[in-house]
């Protein structure tokens, strides 16, 4: 009699062996694919950023010509003034706003929260610069695009991210 | 004897179905977990996918469209993300193009500055929306950004403004 | 009596069933997993033939190149067509599945186009590989790109090419694709189509006339067929020479005439642009006339086909055109 219900045990332990192995994989697995806080590209934020940097913005310096986004970012850099007596850095913060602002919807509810953008020149984070439209660090998935630009002043390097 | 050999084979017997019992069970929750974990990784993975294979689409779309011969926009610096208003305003008025991209419907907007109302000779620039065709209206559409450049006599230039072009196909 | 049997355990039972999933599961794994084009094989193989052209029409840029990979030996009918204003690009597909099946005796599906122009033979075969060249028509605007598609199954030997035409072959990566260069027709591969430049002759399948009257002579068939062809404007001017030397003189003639009426139509949009800007500073009245004669001397496209290039003078109307657009002033160009 002992020896029959040794079998029957030894075949539960058996299942509950396999089950809990099962489960363990399973957790490891929902572990590992999980994102992380990479970010992703971004087709519609990499349009976006081509889009926006041929925007011609109401910042000239002879009256003549006005400066488009992607000129703004190199004034920036050097911190030059438009005709009007703003700084370049502001009048590109603004456009940049404005820009997000009509093109994208962070109301309650849509998919993403915020938004970082963000200029290095020559490697070096531009102070005036990022601007952000979230109060808060991004903790959701981010999405985003960046464009690289020789001018003048150097390499600039530009980045529009989404936060989900 | 006799009695002790019966009990053995009918317990014999009833642990072999016992055995098989659990051989089955084993073999249903093995399914059961190997199901859930396909379900887990792919169907979240298919929506991801989804997602991505439509942002994709739109943008093969958008990059065709805009670098039709209707509406690219040479006459300035290169820019490939950029499509002629001009061009388009006067194309809204030809009919043999309704039926060229094989499109539903095809709708240039103008983001920002933003303005009002469908766009025609007498209010152009100032206004909001180019619709080039129009079969099934404004359903189930796909967009994309772009820069929208046009002549601006005040500038004396061309100015380049944000866009999206709609299209549904 | 003893009875002979093997009991068949419950061990073994599980073992077998457990063993038979794992390796199905391990080989459907390994198979998702060695990240080979299938979507877009599956796609093409169940006749989605708009992958074939999405992703090498140009924009700005002067040329791509591309490679289809399919599963299975694929034949691609081209069918060009003149209905409608803008006539109709037609593409089918027959896929050879199976061993020693024979090809179904119609194709499969047809997907038409009217903003699709593609240069090839009738009917292309390949077993796994289609290349494609993609070329934008300047005249003088951008009117298409134009599609030069062939199989892996034809090999172009071309003698003597200019040396533009080396040197962009070279650089889009196409030589050893289905075309090769060789110093002359006796150095060409057995079986392979000889392309003659000027300077080569002899044996040739397909022979280059350039100079004033630019022609490409197709010898390799039943009777000498004659085509004519010209060069854009710019950096990018051999597109209709690619698309002559690889496609067939019917399909050739059907899609010059197809971008005719495709540039006319352009020319009356950049016409009404011209008319609609002048008034704001921007356009000319003098490029407005060259656009009429450009307009006017694509009519007669039906009846000339491709001598249209050397028959009228529409060639200097579009050199004119292109001049007068380049000297507008205040950058306000029309295109």
């Amino acid at each position: 009699m002992f020896r029959f219900r040794r079998g029957q045990e030894e075949m539960v332990g058996f299942v509950l062996v396999v089950l809990l192995v099962a489960v363990i994989f399973l957790v490891f697995l929902g572990i590992s694919f999980r994102s992380n806080s990479s970010v992703e590209d971004s087709a519609e934020a990499s349009q976006f950023l081509d889009s926006i940097l041929e925007f011609t913005s109401n910042c000239t310096f002879d009256d003549y010509s006005y400066e488009q986004v992607s000129d703004l970012l190199g004034d920036c850099g050097s911190g030059k003034m438009c005709l009007s007596g703003e700084n370049s850095c502001d009048v590109l913060k603004g456009t940049v706003s404005e820009l997000v602002g009509h093109g994208w919807n962070f109301e309650e509810g849509s998919v993403y929260k915020g938004y970082e953008f963000e200029v290095e020149l020559n490697g070096e984070l531009i102070e005036q610069l990022p601007v952000f439209g979230l109060n808060f660090p991004c903790v959701g998935e981010k999405r985003g695009a960046d464009r690289s630009l020789l001018t003048g002043q150097g390499n600039i390097v530009v980045t529009f991210e989404l936060c989900g | 004897m006799t009695t002790l050999f019966r009990s053995v084979s009918y317990s014999k017997g009833q642990m072999k179905i016992q055995q098989m019992a659990f051989v089955l069970v084993g073999l249903m929750i093995f399914f059961g977990v190997a199901a859930l974990f396909y379900f887990t990784i792919f169907s979240s993975g298919i929506n991801e996918q989804a997602a991505l294979l439509r942002e994709r689409e739109a943008q093969e779309l958008v990059k065709r469209l805009a670098g039709s011969p209707e509406f690219i926009f040479s006459s300035g610096s290169d820019c490939s993300a950029c499509v002629d208003f001009d061009k388009a305003i006067v194309l809204k008025e030809s009919s043999e193009y309704q039926n060229f991209w094989g499109l539903n419907y095809l709708m240039i907007e103008k983001v920002y500055p933003s303005g009002e109302g469908e766009c025609t000779r007498s209010n152009y620039p100032d206004c909001k929306t180019i619709t080039l065709v129009s079969k099934t209206g404004e359903l189930s559409t796909r967009t994309a950004f772009v820069a929208l450049a046009r002549w601006d006599e005040g500038l004396g230039y061309f100015r380049y403004e944000l866009g999206r072009i709609h299209v549904s196909v | 009596m003893k009875k002979r049997g093997y009991e068949f355990s419950f061990a073994w039972l599980f073992s077998i069933f457990i063993g038979a999933a794992v390796l199905f599961f391990a080989i459907y794994f390994a198979t998702q997993l060695t990240g080979t084009k299938r979507t877009e094989s599956e796609t093409f193989a169940g006749k989605e033939i708009g992958i074939l052209l999405n992703p090498i029409e140009t924009n700005l840029e002067e040329a791509k190149a591309n490679v289809l990979t399919v599963r299975d030996e694929t034949r691609i009918y081209n069918d060009c067509s003149l209905r409608g204003s803008f006539g109709l690009q037609d593409l089918s597909v027959s896929i050879r599945s199976g061993i020693g099946q024979e090809w179904l005796p119609s194709p499969g599906g047809r997907s038409s186009f009217k903003n699709k122009y593609i240069f090839s033979n009738g009917v292309v075969e390949g077993n796994s590989n289609f290349f494609l060249l993609s070329k934008p028509f300047n005249f003088p605007f951008k009117v298409a790109d134009l599609i030069v598609l062939w199989g892996d199954k034809d090999v172009f030997c071309f003698v003597r090419p200019f040396d533009d035409v080396e040197e962009e072959i070279n650089s889009l990566g196409l030589v050893g694709k289905g075309v090769i260069f060789s110093g002359g027709v006796d150095e060409c591969p057995v079986g392979s189509k000889v392309v003659c430049f000027p300077g080569a002759s002899g044996g040739c399948d397909i022979e280059i006339e350039s100079g004033l009257n630019k022609k490409i002579y197709y010898l390799d068939g039943e009777s000498e067929k004659s085509v004519s062809y010209t060069e854009s404007l710019g950096d990018d001017k051999y597109a209709l020479l690619y698309a002559a030397i690889f496609s067939s003189p019917e399909v050739y003639e059907c899609q010059i005439e197809r971008l005719m009426r495709r540039t006319a139509l352009l020319a009356e949009l950049y016409l009404d642009k011209s008319q609609f800007l002048e008034p704001k500073g921007c356009g000319s009245v003098l490029v407005a006339f060259d656009l009429n004669r450009l307009s006017a001397r694509t009519d007669s496209v039906s009846s000339l086909k491709s001598s249209l290039f050397s028959q009228t003078d529409i060639l200097d109307v579009v050199e004119n055109l292109e001049d007068k657009n380049d000297d507008l002033v205040s950058q306000c160009k029309l295109f």
